[in-house]
């Protein structure tokens, strides 16, 4: 595995790990009067996500099926139909 | 009368969307099935975003949230941040590279040839099917309900015996009609346009109803101060291993047939990175209001009375009906309503079932050779008017048992995942694994909603996990097995799906 893959790897295995917070299962702390708290960490645990999507794209993004979009850039035709009557 | 005035432009939004669309149709069976394959990156997003979400981000969230607490944001929403692009990246983007490099309109074309096995189609075929409909019967019962509840008073004479409110079995008669009409005459290019419109009404309008209910409960802040803390936390709600156990479920929109198709519309592999950082932004957005709004009817009053908003013993599906109702204006109650119906979305489910009856078993029982191009759509559109009409009937049997199937129908599509899995990754899973794979995991599923008692013990769990644990447990161990102890895929197989060089194109295309 290349280093940015194992990188990005590791980092969804962390926020997969990160997810059980169980440390605020039973903290009722409102974050800014608002948000309790256990909401107000997988809310920004999901724009963690996001940007961990984010990196794939730019960093291990599979190159080969753009690649694959250029050499095959006509759709394929439905199998074998006859033509229109 | 208001919310019926706004339900009903949302319904000729819909029907003019689907005579624009109509005017782009190529009159193709692959522009029927799956657009040709030319969407771009955010139609691409819109739809799939808008096909992945069901009205339980509107109603069910904020019922949830009302009945056990904030956490229903940690096991629902945000898992599915993670699993659906994961669902996306890892089986979407390679099924949509095989789709385009082979031809594969559906997942059961792509497992006969994976799998030498002509015989497959025919035992998934049911089982897809069969796990579709329940899930599109919901949908229409949601409606139905939904329509029931903000429209009351509004027809007096006419629907005396539903206190004026129109009928659900009109209800889901109109909304049937209207999605026939659109996937009749457009089929997924319709769609797509039409998921685009639906998923900016509803997460606009649920953005909406938050921000109004906010401002009339004296503003965010106010709203939770007064709200139950015992609902904004998980202890007490929900047991750890169970929320940890919920990351199975968003599995099931890798092999959903409707999310396979909306993967195969994609224009180029690009149009997926898009997809990828915008559906967990989009979860965030759809759902943390209407799970703010349950957390805040656990303690919301109407302004100026010490009266509940939502009085004790209501139907938790009704608290978002009532903050919207008692805490805005009948404008908003028909736009948010508007939004509950924006975010069931049917016509991707029929499209795909009319797909897979044309391509999995007229053609291939058939023979391509007996059809032109325009006899696979007459075909398709046929049999999605039955299915429509068969949707219809289904409504009218005993609910309770439906609703209890469908959350059921997860579970059982999340099972077949590590099956998927092994098709794409694994080169030495077999055609035996297989077929043994789904009979497997048709049959544990089906023993654990037996042992549910048909799904009414809406509690019921398997050594403190979901039953979509012990599914998809079941389907791993019998695709590692059964493979490690038959004969291995043949070396044409191989070379077919796992080419040296994956950028070469197809010599059959």
């Amino acid at each position: 595995m290349t280093t940015p893959r194992a990188v990005i790897a590791a980092y969804f295995a962390v926020l997969f790990v990160l997810h059980q917070d169980f440390w605020w299962k039973a903290d009722a702390t409102l974050v800014l009067g608002v948000l309790p708290v256990s909401l107000a960490y997988h809310a920004v645990w999901t724009l963690f996500v996001a940007f961990g999507w984010w990196l794939v794209g730019r960093y291990c993004w599979p190159s080969y099926l753009d690649e694959a979009d250029r050499a095959t850039d006509t759709p394929p035709a439905p199998p074998a139909a006859r033509p229109p009557r | 009368m208001i919310p019926v005035v706004i339900l009903g432009s949302y319904l000729l939004v819909l029907i003019g969307l689907g005579l624009v669309s109509a005017r782009y149709f190529r009159g193709s069976s692959a522009d029927y099935f799956v657009a040709s394959r030319s969407l771009g990156p955010f139609v691409l997003f819109m739809t799939v975003f808008g096909t992945a979400m069901t009205a339980f981000a509107m109603v069910g969230s904020t019922a949830e949230t009302f009945e056990h607490g904030v956490g229903t944001y940690g096991k629902l929403a945000s898992w599915s941040a993670l699993v659906h692009p994961a669902c996306f990246f890892l089986i979407g983007l390679p099924l949509w590279a095989l789709g385009k490099r082979h031809g594969y309109v559906t997942q059961i074309e792509y497992f006969r040839d994976r799998f030498e096995s002509p015989g497959l189609g025919y035992v998934l075929f049911p089982v897809l099917a069969g796990l579709l409909l329940p899930y599109l019967v919901i949908g229409l019962l949601g409606v139905g309900s939904v329509v029931g509840g903000v429209t009351v008073g509004a027809f007096p004479e006419a629907f005396a015996a539903t206190r004026g409110a129109v009928p659900p079995w009109l209800t889901m008669a109109i909304l049937s009609g209207v999605v026939l009409f659109y996937v009749f005459i457009g089929g997924a290019r319709s769609a797509a346009l039409v998921n685009v419109f639906q998923t900016v009404v509803f997460v606009g309008m649920g953005l909406l109803a938050f921000w109004l209910i906010a401002d009339s409960l004296g503003g965010p802040a106010a709203a939770s101060a007064a709200a139950k803390p015992a609902k904004a936390i998980r202890e007490g709600n929900i047991g750890e291993l169970e929320f940890f156990t919920y990351w199975m479920i968003p599995l099931s929109v890798g092999v959903f047939p409707h999310i396979f198709q909306n993967f195969l519309t994609a224009r180029s592999a690009r149009s997926y990175k898009l997809l990828l950082v915008m559906h967990p932004v989009a979860m965030l957005l759809a759902w943390l209001p209407c799970i703010l709004i349950g957390f805040w009817a656990t303690g919301a009053t109407l302004p100026g009375t010490g009266t509940p908003v939502v009085p004790p013993g209501g139907s938790a599906n009704a608290v978002l009906g009532l903050m919207v109702a008692k805490l805005t204006s009948p404008v908003v109650s028909g736009l948010v309503a508007a939004g509950v119906l924006a975010a069931i979305s049917l016509d991707a489910q029929f499209i795909a079932m009319g797909t897979m009856f044309t391509r999995d078993i007229v053609v291939h029982r058939f023979g391509a050779a007996r059809f032109t191009d325009r006899d696979l759509v007459r075909i398709a559109r046929g049999f999605i008017v039955a299915m429509v009409a068969l949707t219809y009937a289904l409504t009218f049997l005993e609910t309770r048992q439906i609703f209890a199937l469908g959350t059921w129908c997860f579970s059982g599509f999340a099972g077949l995942v590590p099956l998927l899995l092994a098709a794409l990754y694994w080169r030495r899973v077999t055609r035996a694994a297989a077929c043994a794979a789904v009979v497997v995991t048709a049959s544990v599923w089906f023993a654990l909603f037996a042992a549910s008692d048909f799904g009414a013990d809406r509690k019921f769990l398997v050594g403190g996990m979901l039953p979509v644990a012990t599914v998809f447990a079941s389907c791993t161990v019998t695709v590692v097995l059964v493979s490690l102890l038959t004969s291995p895929p043949s070396a044409a197989t191989l070379a077919k799906f796992f080419p040296s060089n994956p950028t070469t194109p197809c010599p059959a295309n």
